[in-house]
């Protein structure tokens, strides 16, 4: 009788949590006008989850790699280290993201809507777990990610088993707390913290991380699933294909154990990483270059204009616009994440580099291809953001061509920031040709957002979900080639061959990325 | 068959008292209308029998339940419609309904029975499956009346539900109610605009700064006077008031 009452409970908090989660998710993206309020800050915390999740998943990645840059003999002190690492990292991200969701939906007004329905605590309580659980799936690939590290570092399937098992367990326990503290510091009717409750909802969390791993596992399997789902959790998709892109990566450069056979699965990989996105934004891409390359739009086909004006004389005015942008840069989540993950993403590439085997060339070239696309990201979103504040139509007005040239200068210099150092560290290790290579990523990214941003600004409304899922998409398809294949072709010992073929795409990005922008209209 | 109790009720916000002693009861059958202007405790009064708010005095039974005691049988019984509707947007109509009603324990045939019914009602067939948030006022407060009758509640508290509605609709719905009373149904109604308290409600009860001023059938309440307006400015004081405030505009 209790048992048929709890799974009852559980069946109907599953399905106010799918709500609440969908709701969350939405309002979060359409309520991105909170960063300039301030008032309702708190409500970001969908964002900041994603963040977190990225981070979270990205330092995992790189303790799962911490082994391999050590000798052979001390490889079981970094197993353990890395895996010490991993837990205390899941439980305290864990602990974070439970109770700022947890809190939050209590507080925040995602409740509001259930007041008047019949809704049990006990319901309550399994929909807020659910809830706060969908935020945290990142260490459902998390997991696979370290044993996959641990097994190609120590070639030990028992120990890969354990590192999996020794993350989920943290992450429950990190989980389990942050709810707790949540719920007394809500002090909302929802929660009794009381050891009783506390037991309840450590085996609720269980149960439920447990069918969220393998709801998403079929998921990320089958497409079609995805597909048939799509209607009923259109929000939901985005989320976690969203984190798919993401975790690939990592994972490909785990991979990266130090052999010709592994750097060319890490390839295929890349490019399944490239084939997935593409069918997965495979409508959103294809109306993209539908409506980049239709003659209407006038956008990417134009004869090359001899480059007769003087690039000191705009400069200043660009700079003037970047700069203005920078504050919006820091105030909102998601841009600053674009920057940041970068940043996040050097870490494996250093611990990589410091080995200095000539095989680590390759997690390099991730790092720069995520550099690439992360400057591709960051034009886009500061073309959204411009949009959904409407300053195209304000202060804008009249300076088009102005604007999209502010909005490349900001992309540049972070593409510079974040190239620079790795070219500079390359050319002190005495590495030219792979420095000279890196540098070519400078002008591939500028041309590329050249390309993005003059078709965004001229062709369609900045604010179009379609025009970032499948211009992002799209687009960062050949900055990722350009780094990829050069960098491919240099540690296959082609040296010459790489350094040529990444200047002449890079050139080429370059030239087109020119045209494209200097043929943005004025307004009339 | 509902009914609604208010005895003594007494709620406190610090210093503020919101209610007074508030005492009325709504029969099954009857639709009345609980009046007054903005901070008389009409709000309150509906959290509290709601369950929302828990009174510092008094006690309150719907339906023969005491909201403090079982606020989830309360919440059952209840049609509830706020003044602040609050949807998850990110939803469809179809979906919410569909949500709602899974919530609410409905069988699926019916389920589609009343919102077959009460959509073609209200007009919305076609926007069924557009997002909340597109839809415009009036729409989403269609959205939530149909949500608040799908469980056919034999009592129904109602706060302001016709804002926003087209005349056709604010119709439809009126007469709804006045059929749901004939069935046995209990219906609080809340609103400001007097011409349809004198329209739909059997009897009116008065509020201002948390007591009950004037409480009766719509002809006693207006003993002689014009209209429910002319009773409202009389018994809260204020006729002389907006005369003053009138004339000082023009």
């Amino acid at each position: 009788m209790r048992s048929s009452r709890l799974l009852a409970s559980v069946r109907r908090g599953w399905t106010i949590s799918l709500v609440m989660v969908r709701e969350a998710i939405f309002r979060s993206s359409r309520e991105r006008q909170v960063f300039r309020t301030g008032k309702q800050l708190a409500r970001g915390v969908f964002m900041y989850n994603g963040f977190m999740n990225v981070m979270g998943f990205l330092l995992i990645s790189a303790l799962a790699m911490y082994p391999f840059s050590m000798p052979v003999a001390d490889r079981v002190y970094g197993f353990q280290l890395s895996t010490l690492g991993a837990v205390l990292l899941v439980v305290t991200m864990n602990f974070m993201n439970t109770f700022y969701g947890s809190w939050l939906l209590q507080n925040f007004g995602y409740l509001d809507v259930l007041k008047p329905l019949p809704v049990e605590d006990g319901e309550l309580q399994v929909a807020l777990i659910i809830a706060t659980s969908l935020t945290s799936l990142w260490i459902i690939f998390a997991g696979p990610v370290l044993a996959i590290g641990a097994y190609a570092s120590m070639n030990d399937v028992v120990l890969s088993v354990y590192s999996l098992v020794t993350v989920y367990v943290g992450a429950l326990i990190g989980a389990a707390l942050g709810y707790l503290v949540a719920s007394m510091v809500g002090g909302r009717r929802y929660v009794t913290p009381s050891y009783k409750t506390a037991l309840m909802q450590l085996a609720q969390t269980l149960l439920v991380l447990f069918t969220l791993t393998a709801y998403y596992i079929v998921l990320s399997i089958f497409p079609l699933v995805i597909r048939t789902v799509r209607k009923f959790a259109i929000s939901l998709r985005g989320s976690i294909l969203h984190t798919l892109l993401y975790a690939i990566y990592p994972i490909n450069i785990a991979f990266t154990g130090g052999d010709t056979l592994l750097e060319t699965v890490q390839l295929a990989v890349q490019l399944l990483w490239l084939m997935g996105s593409w069918l997965f934004y495979r409508y959103g891409a294809l109306r993209f270059c539908r409506s980049a390359l239709n003659p209407k739009h006038r956008m990417i086909m134009h004869p090359v204009k001899p480059l007769t004006r003087s690039v000191i004389y705009r400069v200043p005015a660009s700079m003037a616009v970047a700069f203005k942008d920078l504050k919006m840069v820091f105030r909102d989540a998601r841009y600053s994440s674009t920057l940041l993950l970068p940043l996040v993403m050097l870490i494996p590439a250093f611990i990589n580099w410091y080995g200095r085997a000539r095989a680590q060339l390759m997690i390099l070239a991730n790092y720069l291809a995520m550099v690439e696309v992360s400057t591709l990201a960051l034009s886009l979103q500061s073309m959204q953001v411009e949009g959904r504040y409407g300053w195209l139509s304000l202060y804008h007005l009249g300076s088009r061509r102005k604007l999209a040239k502010g909005k490349l200068v900001l992309s540049t210099l972070t593409a510079v920031a974040y190239i620079l150092p790795v070219s500079l560290i390359l050319i002190f290790s005495m590495d030219i040709a792979a420095a000279l290579i890196s540098v070519s990523c400078i002008p591939a990214s500028m041309g590329a957002s050249a390309i993005l941003i003059s078709t965004l600004v001229k062709g369609l409304k900045p604010d179009q979900p379609i025009a970032y899922r499948g211009g992002y998409i799209a687009m960062a398809a050949i900055p990722m080639l350009h780094s990829s294949l050069s960098f491919a072709i240099y540690s296959s010992g082609q040296a010459l061959l790489g350094i040529l073929l990444g200047w002449a795409l890079a050139i080429a990005l370059a030239i087109l990325g020119w045209v494209c922008i200097d043929k943005v209209p004025e307004i009339p | 068959m509902g009914s609604i109790v208010c005895m003594n009720l007494v709620k406190r916000y610090g210093d503020v008292t919101a209610l007074d002693g508030v005492s009325f009861k709504v029969d099954a059958g009857e639709v009345v209308g609980l009046l007054g202007p903005n901070g008389s405790g009409k709000s309150t009064t509906m959290k509290i029998l709601l369950g929302f708010v828990r009174p510092d005095g008094g006690y309150a039974l719907v339906d023969g339940v005491n909201p403090v005691e079982d606020p989830v049988e309360v919440r059952r019984r209840v049609g509830y419609v706020p003044e602040n509707i609050v949807l998850y947007e990110s939803l469809t109509p179809k979906e919410y309904f569909e949500f709602v009603a899974r919530v609410r324990g409905l069988t699926r045939e019916e389920y589609e029975d009343r919102v077959v019914k009460f959509v073609k009602a209200f007009e919305i067939e076609e926007y069924m499956d557009v997002l909340i948030t597109a839809l415009s006022k009036g729409s989403k407060q269609k959205v939530a009346l149909i949500s608040a009758l799908l469980h056919e509640p034999d009592v129904l508290i109602l706060d302001e539900p016709l804002m926003g509605l087209d005349a056709t609709s604010a119709r439809i719905f009126k007469e709804y109610l006045r059929m749901r009373a004939l069935r046995g149904a209990a219906v609080l109604l809340s609103t400001h605009i007097m011409e349809i308290a004198e329209k739909i409600c059997d009897r009116i009860v008065l509020l201002h700064r948390g007591r009950v001023v004037v409480s009766g059938s719509v002809e006693e309440v207006k003993s002689g006077l014009e209209s429910l307006e002319e009773v409202l400015l009389k018994v809260t004081g204020i006729s002389g008031e907006l005369r003053e405030v009138v004339e000082a505009l023009s």
